[in-house]
């Protein structure tokens, strides 16, 4: 049951109008149907996973009580504890396989031969979500910026809140638990911009992404045989796929979120309109690069403060490193987070690390020249960085890259585009993409696009955009694509 | 949160009024059969022509035959009345427009999944036997037909739905997928500029297909189901474009899969039909006057102009 499917909206109508209706108000209620109607949809995609959340969410949250409990010296081993624990599950399910296949390879490179063999780990759907979900959790606790909950159901909640289990965003305890402990009443203005949303996340991820999917997929599937030109174009275009996939799940998200009466952590801030690397981290997946900044950068941080600027790079280098690896197990993603991390170099010797200066826009409203040189230079960077991140491994990451400086980057040829399936209609989404864009550009200072003035007047107007992008998800859609977060 | 109500109810009024319509519709016929005459001749005029597999699978799934033609428009021009003549049951055209040759194998597991096949008929052209040949609108078709909300919120049922009630409505024609230059022009097109031109140009041995084609085969050995290729004619000019682009051996090559496959028929090869232009409508199709003919060497076994292994 995927989060743009008519089987969820059938199920959400259902927890909507009981949650609104024979239960309103009353927030233990809310809370138990919250829970129930996550473990419905959790189990609905991976039911065999269903004792390993539960159980992990009891020991985070018998140790968050007692981290409450103990003493300074108690609650920081019980806070270690935790995190290896929470460490340990993600290194289990996710990376052991990786590690025994390295380590094996390591062997053999220096001519010692070994064989060991790899385990059946079915990873849990999830699991980088809900596990980064309870580590902080008991962080928190141990800091004192938050009580733990006494509620079990209501920690269960915060665990496995059905909008964001899968594909996240990642909500901190500090902003989730408190608006699980109070009472939610029914907000007009919050249920329509989340209706909102929804229609725009819905937009992102049925008409831009999933109809760019066929193209993409074909030419990654025959890297060899393929023009640079048409390498360099599909590498944008997977990088407006990823982004218009991630943040359309998680507008989604937010928006179901908003209906429920939750404000849950904004995840993307328009980052194709950044002018550095820098910047680019502050918009992109902001509730995963957060945590890993507040949990990961900062001790390193400071624990590196003494070696000046070279203390600063390696701890976000490392840091870089650890946002590539929570992709996945592999060296891509490790070599993507490394790409990533010597980017920051530049910006760190010439002090502009830090510099958030506003963009400069002319009269129109559209950036200046050398704004737009940044921007564009920003997202082909980010660009080089997400063929390394599609690519299965490092080999096919060269392979590519190499196609792309080959002499043919300036051959373009519709009919090799042609056999990988795009057809003339796909000017339609090439249409569509600018317009998009143009549409993030000047709602900008939104949390989202379709954030639109409520008045009255504005009523007409405001549907008839509404309608005009229903006809367009309803005439444009493609064959549903699945989620690209849900395998990480 | 009666505001709230009040504007959904209000909001949602166009779309309850076109869900109403299009299950009145129903140009697919997915969710009811029935039909005017009006109604059955628009929607064979508007909805077939928008998707031919959402068109034909339902319609099959109810009225399921055990004897089939697949293949694309060219095996639709076997003479269907004539097969269930010849072979004294009814039959299915289960081709379609523009069908690739992964459309023809999820057909073929379609229709084997809703009834005890006894003979398949597949015509299959080699630029249908080529990787990069991967359209596939039958496994959006299937799915449509197991979700109604999915199937009346998709382009085809609003496009249909549209379509059909402005043609009642101003009472005129819509024409769909009818070229609007001359023969000549359109002749021209078909073979410098069209798309099937791009499949000879760019060619790699499909293993995939040769795979699925096997495993086919197979199922129709273990079934005991007659399986017969038949590679339709086209005008010699679409012939040359084997060697025009090089592709004499490929060609030999997909020719002699299908007949380690199962039983063949090769009518696309010169001879005194295909080398004349006025038997053809544009080079891939041949006039349907030649239709029994084919048909009865197909069906009957009766071998005439085809080349058999």
């Amino acid at each position: 049951m995927v989060i743009n499917s008519f089987n969820f909206l059938i199920f959400f109508v259902v927890i909507f109008l009981l949650y609104y209706f024979p239960l309103k108000e009353k927030t233990k209620a809310q809370n138990w149907l919250l829970v129930i109607a996550s473990y419905v949809f959790y189990g609905f995609a991976e039911w065999r996973m269903i004792p390993l959340l539960l159980a992990s969410t009891a020991v985070f949250y018998i140790l968050g009580m007692a981290i409450q409990r103990s003493t300074e010296s108690k609650a920081s081993l019980l806070t270690t504890m935790g995190v290896i624990f929470g460490v340990g599950l993600l290194l289990y399910f996710k990376y052991f396989n990786f590690f025994i296949e390295s380590f094996s390879e390591l062997f053999n490179t220096f001519g010692l031969k070994s064989n060991w063999g790899t385990f059946n780990i079915i990873l849990p759907l999830g699991i980088s979500f809900y596990s980064f979900r309870l580590i902080s959790y008991i962080i928190e606790v141990h800091r004192g910026k938050i009580d733990a909950t006494k509620e079990f159901v209501t920690f269960a909640t915060y665990v496995s809140f059905f909008p964001t289990i899968m594909s996240g965003p990642i909500d901190r305890p500090n902003n989730f638990i408190p608006q699980l402990e109070k009472k939610r009443t029914f907000n007009y203005d919050l249920t329509v911009d989340g209706f909102r949303q929804i229609l725009w996340g819905l937009f992102q991820k049925s008409v831009i992404a999933d109809n760019l999917a066929g193209i993409i997929n074909g030419v990654w599937g025959d890297i060899p045989n393929q023009y640079g030109s048409n390498l360099f174009i599909v590498a944008i275009l997977y990088s407006i796929q990823l982004y218009t996939d991630f943040s359309g799940y998680s507008h989604m998200a937010i928006g179901v979120g908003k209906l429920l009466g939750f404000q849950i952590t904004q995840n993307f801030s328009y980052p194709y309109f950044s002018r550095n690397v820098a910047e680019y981290w502050r918009k992109w997946h902001i509730s995963l690069t957060s945590w890993l900044t507040d949990y990961i950068f900062m001790p390193l941080n400071i624990k590196f403060r003494n070696l000046g600027n070279l203390g600063l790079i390696l701890a976000i280098i490392i840091n870089m490193v650890l946002v590539g690896l929570w992709h996945g197990a592999n060296w891509t993603f490790a070599l993507f987070g490394l790409y990533h991390g010597l980017l920051f170099i530049p910006l760190i010797l010439s002090g502009s690390l830090s510099k958030k200066g506003k963009l400069r826009t002319n009269k129109y409203g559209l950036p200046s020249m050398i704004e737009l040189i940044k921007i564009a230079g920003t997202f082909i960077l980010v660009t080089f960085g997400l063929i390394i991140f599609r690519a299965e491994n490092i080999s096919q990451a060269f392979l590519y890259l190499r196609g792309i400086f080959s002499n043919t980057v300036f051959n373009v040829s519709f009919s090799s585009l042609r056999k990988m399936g795009a057809t003339y209609e796909d000017g339609y989404i090439i249409v569509i993409i600018i317009v998009f864009f143009i549409i993030e550009w000047f709602q900008q200072n939104k949390e989202h696009p379709l954030q639109l003035n409520s008045s009255n007047n504005r009523k007409i107007t405001n549907w008839s955009i509404y309608y005009l992008l229903i006809l367009i998800i309803i005439i444009l859609k493609s064959g549903q694509e699945a989620y690209i977060y849900v395998q990480f | 949160m009666k505001r709230l109500l009040t504007n959904i109810v209000l909001f949602s009024a166009p779309l309850l009024t076109y869900v109403l319509i299009a299950i009145c519709i129903d140009p697919y016929n997915v969710i009811h059969e029935y039909s005017t005459p009006r109604l059955k001749e628009l929607k064979s005029q508007i909805a077939y022509k928008l998707s031919y597999p959402l068109y034909m699978l339902p319609k099959y799934a109810k009225n399921p035959t055990d004897i089939i033609i697949l293949g694309d428009s060219r095996a639709g021009m076997m003479n269907i009345t004539l097969m269930d003549s010849i072979l004294k049951t009814k039959c299915t055209k289960l081709s379609f427009g523009g069908a690739s040759l992964k459309e023809v194998i999820e057909t073929f597991w379609y229709a084997s999944k809703n009834q005890n096949l006894r003979e398949v008929y597949i015509g299959v052209s080699f630029m249908q036997y080529n990787k990069y040949n991967q359209r596939n609108r039958v496994t959006e078709a299937v799915e449509l037909l197991h979700s109604p909300l999915s199937y009346m919120f998709s382009s085809f049922c609003f496009k249909s739905t549209t379509l059909i009630i402005k043609s009642i409505l101003t009472n005129s024609e819509i024409k769909i997928g009818v070229p609007s230059s001359s023969k000549e022009e359109f002749w021209k097109y078909q073979l410098e500029n069209d798309a099937v031109v791009s499949y000879y140009i760019e060619y790699e041995y499909p293993e995939y297909f040769h795979e699925q084609l096997v495993e086919i085969s197979n199922y129709c050995k273990a079934k005991n189901i007659k399986l017969v290729f038949f590679i339709p004619p086209t005008h010699t000019d679409l012939q040359l474009l084997t060697k025009k682009y090089n592709r004499v051996k490929e060609n030999q090559r997909f020719i002699d899969d299908l007949s380690k496959i199962g039983l063949l028929y090769d009518f696309n090869y010169p001879n005194l039909i295909t080398e004349d232009s006025n038997n053809f409508s544009d080079p891939h199709h041949l006039h349907s006057v030649f239709s029994d003919s084919l048909t009865i060497e197909i069906v009957a076994g009766i071998n005439k102009y085809a080349q058999t292994d």
